[in-house]
C-alpha cells in the first residue's frame, strides 16, 4: 500500500505522483497495483468534488495527472481487461461538433476505472447502435450542446429502442442546455450535469 | 411617471431608480433570422438582411426596447479573420441553414505567453489570427475595420427602431481569452504547472483590454462594455483558484471602467452562485450582471439587491421544450421577485434559441 501515492493523487501533486510511481516500479510493484492506488486517489478527488472542495478544474487536472502516470505504466490505466466497471460508450450527437464536455467526461471516466469507447463528435445514430452491439456497454453517454440538436438525441434514443437495445443500456445525456425537461423530452434515463455525476451514476449502476 | 425612452429606462434600471416598466433585452438575434425567414448564411454574411430580420421582429414585438446583440461578434466576413474562436459557418463549412458552431483547438502554445510579455497582447492576438484563421496582416486590419463598421451600422439601426443599444464594446475576459487560444484542458494544466507565468500573461492581457475598450466606446458612443465570462465561474473553479487567476483582474477591470464612466456588463455563463458576494466589493448601482439560467437568479437578487442590476434569465430549454404557460409563470416570478425595487432587466438566459416555439417567445414578450 502506498498512502503517499494515494495522497499525492488526491492532492493533484503531479511531481510527487510521478516520482512515487517511478519509485514503486523500481521496487517491482505490479503496474495494476500502482493503478489501484491512483484510482483510490481519484476516488478521494471525486469525494472532494461532491463536497465542493474541488471543482471542474481540479477534476480535469486529476484526470490529466492520472493519464501521465498511466503512461509511465505502459497505459495500464485503460482498456477493457483492466476495467473494474465495464464499458461506457460516449459521443456528441450528430450535427453538433462540441467536444470539450465529451472529452472531460471520457477522460474522467477512464481514470475512474471504466473502459471508455469514445465515438467522437457529430456521431450518427447508426454509429451509436453499432457501438452498443459491438461493445455491449451497460451505459452510453450522449453529449449535446445545441438546443437545435435535442430532436437528434430523441431520434437516436428512439432508434436504439427500435433496434431492441434500449432495455440493455442506460442512456445518459449531458451538455450546457440539457436539463430534466430535456431528459423527459428525449426519453433518456438520466441527466449528468458534470463528469463526476457521470462517474457516480455509472459506478452505482455498472459495478459488478 | 411618464413614458421613458429606452435609454432612460435602461439607465434607471442600472441605478435602481423608478422606471415606467421593466426593460426587455432578449438575446434574440438567431431567432430573429428564423422568424424573418432568412437563411443563417444570409443572416451571418449580409448585415442588411440581418438588420432587416431584427426590424421584422421589432415590428411584431414593439415592447423589445433594449438591443442586446452579439451580431457584430458573429458577423461572418470578420469572424473568420479576427474571431477569438474558430467557427464552422453556414453555407461555408455547414449547410446554408444550419446555425454557426464554435469549436476549440489548441492554437497557441505555452511558450506563446512570452509573446504577450515581450511584444504585447495585440501581437499575441494577431498571431492567433494568423494561425487559427490563416489571416494575413491585411486580413486582420480589414477584419477589425469591418467589425467596427457593422457595429456602428447596427447601433444606428437600433436607434432608428427606438431601441437602446446595450454593448458599446465587448471583450472576452483575459483568462477566458487565453483559455480559448490554448484549449481549456491545456489552460487548466498551465494554471497548475506554470501559475506565475500565466498570471503575468493574464495581467498584461487585462490591462491591454481595459485600454483598448476605453478607446472603442469613444468610437461607438455607447459607454457600456460587455465582459464575456463564459467559463470562469464557480462551477469551474474553487474559490482559491478564482481568487488567484480571475477575481483580482476582473475587479480591476470593473473598477477602472466605472471610474472612466463606463458601465460594465458582465456576461456570466454557468453557475456563479458561490462567487456572487465578490461583486459587493465594487461600486454599487454601476453594473449589469447577465445570468444565463445556471446561476440561481433569486439567490443573486438576495445577495446583490440594491447593488448590481440583474439581467436574465429565462432558460433556453423553457423556450424550446416548455409551454407558453410555463414561460409566462417563470417571467411573472422574475418580474415580481427579481424586479421588486428595481435593478432588473427581463431577458433570455444567454441566447434565445433559434428553434424556440413561437408561442413561447410570444408568452415571454407578453409577460411585460
Amino acid at each position: 500500500m502506498s498512502q503517499k501515492l494515494v495522497d499525492a493523487m488526491a492532492d493533484l501533486d503531479e511531481d510527487l505522483v510521478l516520482s512515487e510511481v517511478k519509485a514503486l516500479l523500481g521496487q517491482n510493484v505490479p503496474a495494476l497495483e500502482i493503478i489501484s492506488y491512483l484510482q483510490e486517489g481519484m476516488g478521494i478527488v471525486g469525494k472532494r468534488f461532491e463536497e465542493k472542495e474541488y471543482f471542474l478544474s481540479e477534476l480535469i487536472m486529476s484526470a490529466e495527472v492520472f493519464n501521465v502516470a498511466s503512461e509511465l505504466l505502459g497505459g495500464a490505466g485503460g482498456g477493457a481487461a483492466n476495467s473494474k466497471y465495464g464499458t461506457f460508450v460516449m459521443g456528441t450527437i450528430y450535427d453538433d461538433i462540441h467536444d470539450i464536455g465529451k472529452n472531460i467526461v471520457t477522460t474522467v471516466m477512464s481514470s475512474n476505472g471504466f473502459n471508455v469507447v469514445d465515438l467522437g463528435v457529430d456521431v450518427p445514430t447508426a454509429k451509436y447502435i453499432e457501438a452498443i452491439k459491438t461493445h455491449k456497454p451497460k451505459a452510453i453517454g450522449i453529449s449535446c450542446l445545441l438546443t437545435t440538436c435535442f430532436d437528434n438525441v430523441k431520434e437516436c434514443i428512439e432508434a436504439i429502442e427500435k433496434e431492441g437495445l434500449r432495455d440493455s443500456v442506460k442512456v445518459l445525456i449531458g451538455g450546457g442546455p440539457v436539463d430534466e425537461a430535456t431528459c423527459k423530452y428525449v426519453k433518456a434515463d438520466h441527466v449528468c450535469k458534470n463528469a463526476q455525476q457521470t462517474v457516480e451514476y455509472c459506478k452505482k449502476y455498472m459495478e459488478v | 411617471m411618464g413614458k421613458l425612452s429606452a435609454e432612460e429606462r435602461l439607465n434607471a434600471a442600472i441605478g435602481f431608480e423608478h422606471t415606467d416598466r421593466i426593460p426587455c433585452a432578449p438575446l434574440i438575434e438567431n431567432y430573429a433570422a428564423r422568424f424573418a425567414g432568412i437563411s443563417y448564411h444570409d443572416y451571418y454574411y449580409n448585415s442588411d438582411k440581418g438588420f432587416a430580420a431584427f426590424a421584422v421582429l421589432k415590428e411584431r414585438y414593439p415592447i423589445w426596447d433594449i438591443r442586446r446583440s452579439f451580431y457584430v461578434g458573429s458577423y461572418g466576413p470578420s469572424l473568420n479573420k479576427i474571431g477569438s474562436v474558430k467557427s464552422k459557418m453556414p453555407g461555408v463549412d455547414l449547410p446554408e441553414n444550419y446555425d454557426r458552431q464554435v469549436y476549440e483547438v489548441e492554437v497557441m502554445s505555452r511558450q506563446d505567453y512570452k509573446l504577450i510579455v515581450r511584444k504585447g497582447y495585440k501581437a499575441y492576438t494577431d498571431e492567433y489570427c494568423r494561425r487559427a484563421h490563416g489571416a494575413s496582416d491585411e486580413d486582420i486590419l480589414q477584419g477589425y475595420a469591418t467589425k467596427l463598421q457593422v457595429h456602428l451600422d447596427e447601433i444606428k439601426e437600433a436607434e432608428k427602431e427606438g431601441q437602446a443599444y446595450l454593448y458599446g464594446a465587448s471583450l472576452v475576459f483575459a483568462a477566458d481569452r487565453l483559455s480559448l487560444a490554448r484549449s481549456f484542458t491545456e489552460f487548466i494544466r498551465d494554471m497548475y504547472q506554470i501559475p506565475e507565468r500565466l498570471i503575468e500573461a493574464i495581467a498584461l492581457t487585462n490591462e491591454a483590454q481595459i485600454q483598448e475598450n476605453k478607446e472603442l466606446v469613444k468610437k461607438t458612443g455607447i459607454s457600456r462594455v460587455m465582459i464575456g465570462l463564459a467559463r470562469m465561474g464557480g462551477q469551474f473553479f474553487s474559490l482559491p483558484v478564482f481568487e488567484k487567476f480571475i477575481w483580482p483582474f476582473l475587479k480591476k477591470m470593473i473598477v477602472e471602467f466605472i471610474e472612466a464612466g463606463i458601465t460594465p456588463v458582465l456576461h456570466l455563463d454557468t453557475d456563479w452562485g458561490l462567487t456572487l458576494p465578490y461583486f459587493l466589493e465594487v461600486p454599487k448601482k454601476k453594473m449589469i450582471l447577465e445570468l444565463d439560467g445556471s446561476t440561481d437568479i433569486f439567490l443573486a437578487k438576495k445577495t446583490l439587491d440594491g447593488h448590481s442590476c440583474l439581467l436574465g434569465d429565462v432558460p433556453s430549454t423553457l423556450f424550446t421544450v416548455g409551454t407558453a404557460e410555463k414561460v409566462s409563470q417563470y417571467c411573472r416570478r422574475l418580474l415580481e421577485e427579481v424586479g421588486a425595487g428595481g435593478g432588473f432587466i427581463l431577458s433570455s438566459g444567454c441566447s434565445l434559441p433559434s428553434e424556440a416555439e413561437h408561442s413561447n417567445v410570444e408568452a415571454f414578450f407578453h409577460s411585460l
